[in-house]
């Protein structure tokens, strides 16, 4: 066993009671500052939730009925901002602040006082765009991508959104700062880079990626600021400016910023699978080669998105190809996460299904994008309903699987308590059944040739819309399912020990459950029989 | 007499002090990404 034994380390002795407004208000703890984090994301994931509601509600038959095409607009651009930059961002950051520090052996954050600051921007920002909801003339109602000359046409939104996005920014890149500055300095003794979980290597990889493209981001906003308010042109063609031109500034960062989303969640599949398995992770290394060739390969095909747009053949080729190149490093860890199970000793609890769950609909999500990356094809099924299919299927059964996956996880580790399994399978199953009657049938609505963020259809869709609105309303249900499940183990929940789960390895199951406020003061003494899933003997 | 400093203490400062030269060079690349995408935009016109 390694010697990670200071549990109740000096700073727990002091004396010092924290009240309610020092602790979660001027916190320096990387484990409340993660928990504000996956707590904010939680709340925001239901107001998005509640966006993609009324979407839904509208779509549910054909003709206009519960709202008006204006305000279904503003709820298309303001699920995905809502749902992209408060929710999924905000609950992988939480995630990195409660288990890195305690997966590498650091007694907290690099740099503490910036991760605060890094969190309480959030709030502010999400309050600023939200309340463009009751401005006159309403929210962003271009769609999240923003695209000129469209967004320009917004009223008061526009400052105040592009406001908010580069608040989201900053907290985003210094969100990244610290991961990088912790994990390359933090690290206890013996914690080789290539012996780290492998959840700290996507995320250091995604930290990189966040900081690389959140300025082009924030680039590319200011630009659309001073076109609408100082009167340059710099996408207005009137003056001598190209709006195509936008459209590869925000792909450059919109595409990477896919993998941001979803390279942690490969991290933690990486966890889940190998401590049900029984087994070590099979190809440790390949996997975190394959999660760095992703992260390469990301910024040099942003221009699948905008086939359509119109660019030279040779630029379409040349997009195709490097485009269908990504799948070679996804494949590797398919792969891989299955013959890590490959005669293992698999059982079945509730985070395991969720990462296998992953690991099947993450791949229907990445076959439909090969689909949508053959330039053919593409022209057919831009701007349709498969579109949205494809998307979903990588954000929210790969994404939001992994996340709700990681909270099942660790959940023991961070609150001493485990939950009642039965209710947890139970709230996977309700979601397999409801997020498939959602977006599968969007394939079909696709093919068929609907078109996406329109509020009224041709009778001929109305089937699979109903269909996939009944799937909307289902899943609604499953926030406050989870929430109910991890509420009612809070209160009654069985006592975890420190290794709740049989066959997890890695240094934060060596402290006891729950993770005391401070840990790692002393740093652990590493022994390869308490890493994770690294590679030992490299 | 100034108290000897605690060795762990001393390591865990100089791991924060390397942290905080990692994290400045780091911003400053953000901030530069940020200045060169508008400097394009302004030369390209």
């Amino acid at each position: 066993m390694a010697a990670t034994t200071p549990v109740a380390d000096h700073h727990d002795a002091h004396g010092h009671k924290q009240g309610f407004i020092e602790r979660w208000f001027f916190s320096t703890n990387h484990k409340d500052i993660g928990t504000l984090y996956l707590g904010f994301a939680f709340l925001m994931a239901i107001v998005g939730a509640a966006f993609s509601v009324v979407i839904r509600a509208e779509l549910a038959v054909p003709g206009l009925q519960a709202v008006s095409p204006h305000f279904f607009n503003q709820m298309t651009a303001m699920h995905a901002l809502v749902m992209i930059f408060g929710a999924i961002m905000p609950a992988f950051v939480g995630l990195a602040n409660w288990m890195i520090p305690l997966q590498i052996g650091a007694p907290d954050m690099a740099l503490p006082r910036m991760n605060n600051w890094s969190f309480w921007i959030l709030p502010f920002a999400f309050a600023m765009l939200l309340m463009t909801l009751f401005l006159p003339g309403g929210a962003p109602a271009a769609g999240w991508t923003m695209y000129p000359p469209l967004s320009l046409q917004g009223g008061a939104n526009v400052a105040f959104s592009i406001f908010a996005i580069h608040m989201m920014g900053i907290s985003s890149i210094m969100g990244a700062i610290n991961v990088i500055a912790t994990v390359l300095n933090m690290r206890a003794p013996g914690m080789d880079l290539l012996k780290m979980p492998i959840f700290a290597w996507t995320w250091l990889i995604t930290a990189f990626l966040l900081i690389a493209v959140m300025p082009v981001l924030a680039g590319a906003v200011t630009m659309l600021l001073t076109d609408k308010f100082f009167a340059t042109s710099f996408f207005n063609a009137a003056g001598g400016g190209d709006p195509v031109m936008y459209q590869h500034i925000f792909w450059f960062f919109g595409h990477p910023e896919v993998y941001i989303m979803i390279l942690p969640a490969f991290g933690i599949v990486s966890e889940i699978i190998p401590t049900f398995s029984r087994k070590p992770l099979f190809g440790y290394q390949a996997m975190v080669y394959a999660t760095a060739a992703i992260a390469f390969l990301s910024f040099i095909v942003w221009a699948h998105h905008m086939f359509t747009a119109g660019m030279p053949l040779g630029g379409e080729i040349y997009f195709m190809y490097a485009t269908m190149l990504i799948s070679i490093p996804t494949g590797v860890k398919i792969f891989n996460w299955i013959t890590t199970m490959w005669r293992g000793s698999l059982t079945f609890e509730t985070p395991m299904l969720w990462a296998i769950a992953f690991v099947l609909l993450f791949t229907i999500g990445g076959f439909s994008g090969l689909m949508l990356a053959i330039v053919p094809a593409d022209f057919q099924y831009h701007d349709t309903y498969f579109v949205v299919a494809h998307f979903h299927y990588v954000l929210v059964t790969g994404a939001l699987f992994a996340i709700i996956g990681a909270i099942y996880y660790w959940w023991p580790k961070w609150t001493g308590r485990m939950y009642n399994d039965a209710w947890g399978k139970f709230h996977f199953w309700w979601t397999i059944v409801f997020v498939n009657l959602l977006f599968f049938p969007q394939h079909f609505l696709g093919l068929a040739g609907m078109p996406r963020r329109i509020p009224d259809y041709n009778v001929v869709f109305a089937d699979w819309n109903l269909v996939s609105s009944i799937g909307a309303f289902g899943m609604f249900i499953t926030p406050f399912l989870m929430a109910f499940i991890l509420l009612r183990s809070k209160k009654t929940g069985a006592v975890a020990p420190a290794r709740a789960w049989e066959g997890a390895r890695g240094l934060e199951w060596t402290v006891p459950s729950p993770a005391p406020h401070h840990t790692f003061t002393t740093p652990p003494v590493i022994r390869d029989s308490d890493l994770a899933h690294g590679d030992v003997s490299h | 007499m100034t108290p000897a400093q605690d060795p762990r203490d001393q390591d865990i400062a100089a791991r924060r002090k390397a942290a905080r030269r990692t994290a400045l060079w780091f911003a400053a690349v953000a901030v530069l990404i940020y200045l060169a995408f508008i400097m394009s935009g302004v030369v390209g016109r």
